[in-house]
């Protein structure tokens, strides 16, 4: 994942997935195209990191993941959000907005 | 997360390992695809599109394997790989990985038997008993004033009683008598003695165990006079005595010649709450007590001591509280009884493991000799296994130090070694556990279960896996240290970096075995002689088979023993007048072990006073050796009246005689006795000599026999009978019934039939030695084989130069069967001066045992361990010869 001014804060991109797989549950490729297109393809995300990121959620239970058909007819893993993940997101969600807005008002200062 | 869920996924991580990846790699192709399809849509041709896509997509293989990363099994799958690595090299090297686990087996299930030992001695509730921490058992303890010794003792029915009114500490308190019973199974077939257990009401109740069959002792006692008695039945009575049919619940069984209903039969383990011998086979209620013991029974006496006692701890009472109340208890109702003689006292202990008196320390020796001889059988196994796995990794030196030069780091490949010596040792325990538990099922069929009662439980389990697991990684993380510390170029090289101070560790470790195997193979030699000395015997078992002999109990049952010793008087003289039967005497005792010397003006040729013999006094009845069929060589068979005053008319062994009067006539000459123990000394006259080639009924080896009616055993008679006495038996059997089966005879047998009953005992010892000498006679040669074994995998640049500068193989061989046979010749030294004492001491100690001549037997033993080491020392010297030099030179 590269944004070219430097890397993804870490722990960005499981907030970015929890957050858009809150929204609606969806597979991996979706998810690295809406990424794009909802960041304006600023933040580019690769399968590399992504796959790796949707595992270890997995396994911290806060996403699970389902087979599903997709609407062209074939079977797609679909990721959506679970109790633990909603909770997870909306503390983290919290903390970013705190430490954003932080960081916002430092960065105004002269 | 969650834990079980954790767990749950821990679990599909390991077994769904497979479907994971093949989900993964379809996700990822799936994305593949998806890119694809898009960028054609953007106008790029199939190819392009393709093309591009992966390159968007990047390294798969990495992909998926920071998967795998990220699904947190990394370190399953390498143990799981290691594993299977390890199953692999085991079947490439099946010897090897048979042989240690064998020897680990050994080690391991010894101490896991130990460990379950100490555990049900220590721990473990009685058979049976459901574990209840309020469980305590009160025992009473008598303090000799005397001896200054602390004995056990029973409690009186007051005092049972009055600690069962002390609710606020004892919720419940319960007591039994125990006594020998007979019961009776009809005509055809020998009445059998069991020990019965006369329990007061809540017995069953308070240890928590309900009747397998039927309902059990009912709560009401049987108040009203001829009411019926129950009885409930010990399980492995039911099946051995009873048939094991359950219709006999709520039929009557007789015993003592009463009749007795089943109430029912104890659940299949349970024999009393107490554990170890002389547990119950029958339980009947208190009250059944005067009535089975015809009147003699001390229930009725308030102060008797013969009740033992069992409680459950009210909630929140302390075992301290306990024990208090029950002192203050015992103070206050029995502290008149006995007092000239001892203080009487009492305790509270759990109902758990040995709960007998007086016991304490020799449960801390039982435990220290059994940890002892545990940590040094596990000592020897861990050695031999270690040699052997340094020889195994010593000799894959190579593969190691190629993996380490292709960057697979020390950490791994010393796991994946200790991963292997793990699985050995799990193996090993796996094995050492069921060899354990089938061997205490065979001796419980051997010598029966109340000394063998200790099934392996989860504790056990548990313990031994957790030992053969620490077992594994200590034993193996040396060898895998040893292995993986050479530089790749050291060990290309084969410079032969060993450890030597660990060899010769080694090395002394294996003298130390040899010496001790032969003392243990002692048992073998004497295995060997005791099977072929039953051909001796022969002679005598044509005697043996006339002469039966009847001990009774005059203890048990009906009336006082005075009572019962005239009715077994009255018996005797009705089974002479049995047809067959010649003659009826009482049997021979023993009263005193002295030291007996010829009277100097009797002694050959002057005398010497010094040669003293260790002799035993028997008293006799008259005709003793004549109703044995013993000849008499000289002089005449006892006679009433040979013993008057001090002076004893004595008749001795034919061996006795040779030994005092060498060749003269030993009639009418004086035997001087001398009692070490009170320092009296008497005189006998020897009026008869007996050939001391046939064992009499006390045994052989040297005896003085006189006629002294106070030493007859009241209880032992020898019946003589004309042809084989097994024929009359059943007649005389008859005889014996007719005066109620509670006079039946302990034990009545031919001698014949005795004699071959101690030759089978002693079989059955004489094979436990040898089986423990052959196992030590295995350890050790495992030990020798890992040693050379070793030495020869270490030596191999050295053998190739060797061979290369024009050694012939067959020297190089010999250089290392003759280092293997050393250390064994070196253990030899050691160990046969020890065996050849050990051989004296048992030769001489036991008198069954057949007279041996020490040294060939010492040259036999000698031959045998060198035999043996030379197989183990060859055949891993034998590898030395197969070393090809140019191969191995080629690498310096």
């Amino acid at each position: 994942m590269t944004a070219k001014s430097g890397s993804l804060l870490q722990g960005t991109l499981d907030l970015i997935v929890l957050q858009l797989l809150r929204a609606e549950p969806t597979n991996g490729y979706d998810l690295t195209l809406r990424i794009q297109a909802i960041s304006n393809e600023v933040l580019k995300v690769n399968a590399g990191s992504l796959y790796p990121a949707l595992y270890r959620l997995e396994r911290r239970g806060l996403i699970k993941a389902e087979w599903a058909e997709t609407p062209n007819g074939r079977r797609a893993k679909v990721y959506s959000l679970s109790t633990a993940g909603k909770k997870h997101l909306a503390e983290q969600r919290e903390s970013w907005e705190r430490f954003s807005g932080a960081l916002a008002a430092i960065l105004r200062t002269s | 997360m969650h834990f079980l869920e954790r767990a749950r996924w821990w679990l599909g991580a390991a077994f769904r390992r497979r479907s994971r990846d093949r989900e993964m790699r379809e996700e990822l192709t799936l994305h593949l695809e998806q890119a694809t399809e898009r960028l054609m849509a953007r106008g790029l041709s199939a190819g392009e599109a393709r093309a591009l896509a992966r390159r968007e997509l990047g390294n798969l293989t990495l992909i998926e394997e920071e998967g795998r990363d990220a699904r947190g099994i990394q370190w399953l799958e390498s143990v799981s790989a290691d594993a299977r690595f390890a199953m692999r090299h085991f079947a490439r090297r099946p010897l090897t990985a048979i042989t240690i686990i064998l020897v680990l087996a050994l080690g391991i299930g010894v101490n896991a038997g130990i460990f379950s030992m100490i555990q049900a001695a220590m721990m473990r509730p009685a058979p049976g008993v459901p574990r209840n921490d309020a469980l305590v058992r009160i025992r009473g303890t008598s303090l000799i004033r005397q001896e200054g010794r602390l004995q056990p003792r029973g409690l009186t029915q007051s005092e049972l009683r009055t600690l069962a009114s002390r609710r606020e500490t004892f919720g419940a308190v319960a007591g039994w008598v125990s006594d020998d019973l007979v019961l009776d199974r009809g005509e055809s077939r020998d009445p059998v003695t069991l020990v019965g257990q006369f329990v007061t009401p809540g017995y069953f109740s308070i240890l928590g165990v309900r009747a397998a069959l039927g309902a059990g002792l009912s709560a009401s006692a049987p108040d009203a006079a001829g009411a019926e008695l129950q009885a409930v039945v010990a399980h492995s009575v039911w099946v051995k005595e009873l048939g094991g049919d359950s219709a006999i619940v709520g039929q009557s069984i007789t015993i003592n010649d009463i009749a007795v209903r089943v109430a029912g039969i104890a659940p299949p383990r349970f024999r009393g709450p107490v554990a170890g011998p002389g547990r119950p086979g029958i339980w009947l209620p208190i009250e059944a007590r005067p009535v089975l013991s015809h009147g003699s029974g001390g229930v009725a006496d308030q102060d008797s001591m013969v009740y033992q006692a069992v409680a459950r701890l009210t909630p929140g009472a302390t075992l301290e509280r306990a024990a208090t109340i029950a002192s203050v208890v015992t103070r206050a109702t029995v502290a008149h009884l006995g007092q000239d003689c001892c203080v009487h006292s009492s305790d509270v202990v759990w109902l758990r493991g040995d709960t007998e008196v007086a016991r304490a320390g020799e449960k801390f020796v039982l435990a220290t000799v059994l940890g002892g001889l545990g940590l040094l059988v596990l000592l020897v196994a861990c050695t031999n296994v270690s040699a052997l796995l340094i020889g195994a990794a010593v000799a894959r030196r190579q593969e190691i130090a190629v993996r380490l030069s292709l960057g697979a780091s020390r950490r791994r490949l010393i796991r994946q070694l200790v991963t292997e010596s793990g699985m050995l040792a799990l193996a090993g325990g796996a094995l050492g556990l069921s060899l354990f538990w089938v061997v205490t099922r065979v001796l419980r069929s051997v010598i029966g279960a109340d000394y063998t009662d200790f099934d392996p439980d989860f504790t056990t389990i548990g313990f031994t896996a957790a030992f053969a697991l620490g077992v594994g990684i200590v034993f193996g993380l040396s060898p895998a240290f040893h292995a993986t510390r050479a530089g790749l170029a050291s060990v290309l090289k084969d410079s032969g970096a060993g450890a030597t101070a660990r060899s010769r560790l080694q090395r002394g470790f294996i003298i130390a075995q040899v010496a001790l195997t032969q003392p243990m193979l002692i048992g073998v030699a004497v295995f060997v002689l005791g099977i072929a000395s039953e051909a001796d015997v022969v002679v005598a078992e044509a005697q043996g088979e006339r002469v039966v002999s009847a001990r009774f109990d005059l203890y048990r049952g009906a009336g006082t023993p005075a009572v019962r010793e005239q009715r077994v008087r009255e018996l005797m003289t009705r089974v002479v007048a049995v047809p067959g039967v010649a003659a009826v005497v009482h049997d021979a005792s023993a009263y005193a072990i002295v030291d007996a010397s010829a009277d100097p003006a009797d002694a050959p040729g002057g005398a010497d006073p010094a040669f003293r013999v260790r002799v035993h006094l028997e008293g006799a009845a008259p005709g003793y050796f004549a109703a044995q069929g013993i000849r008499i060589v000289r002089g005449r068979d006892i006679e009433r009246g040979d013993s008057i005053g001090r002076d004893m008319a004595g008749v001795i062994g034919s061996d006795l005689a040779r030994q005092l009067f060498g060749t003269t006539d030993p009639l009418g000459k004086r035997i001087r006795t001398h009692s070490r123990r009170d320092g009296e000394t008497r005189t006998a006259v020897v009026v008869g000599v007996y050939d001391s080639a046939q064992p009499t009924t006390r045994g052989s080896g040297p005896r003085i026999y006189s006629a002294d009616g106070a030493r007859w055993p009241r209880h032992a008679y020898l019946i003589r009978t004309t042809g084989p006495a097994d024929a009359v038996m059943p007649a005389i059997k008859r005889v014996l019934r007719s005066d109620g089966t509670d006079l039946m005879p302990r034990t009545l047998e031919t001698l014949a039939a005795r004699e071959q009953q101690q030759r089978d005992e002693m079989l059955q010892v004489t094979g436990g030695a040898a089986g423990a000498g052959l196992l030590a006679l295995f350890l050790a040669s495992i030990g020798l084989y890992g040693v050379v074994s070793l030495a020869v995998g270490q030596r191999r640049r050295e053998i190739g130069v060797r061979i290369a500068l024009g050694a012939a193989p067959g020297r190089v061989v010999a250089m290392f069967y003759r280092s293997g046979v050393r250390l064994s010749v070196v253990g030899l030294a050691i160990g046969l001066p020890i065996s050849t004492i050990a051989l004296r001491v048992i030769v001489t100690s036991v008198p069954e045992m057949p007279s041996i001549n020490v040294l060939p037997m010492a040259v036999v033993i000698a031959v045998v361990v060198i035999g043996v080491a030379s197989v183990a020392s060859w055949l891993p010297a034998r590898r030395a010869a197969t070393v090809d030099p140019v191969k191995v030179l080629r690498l310096e």
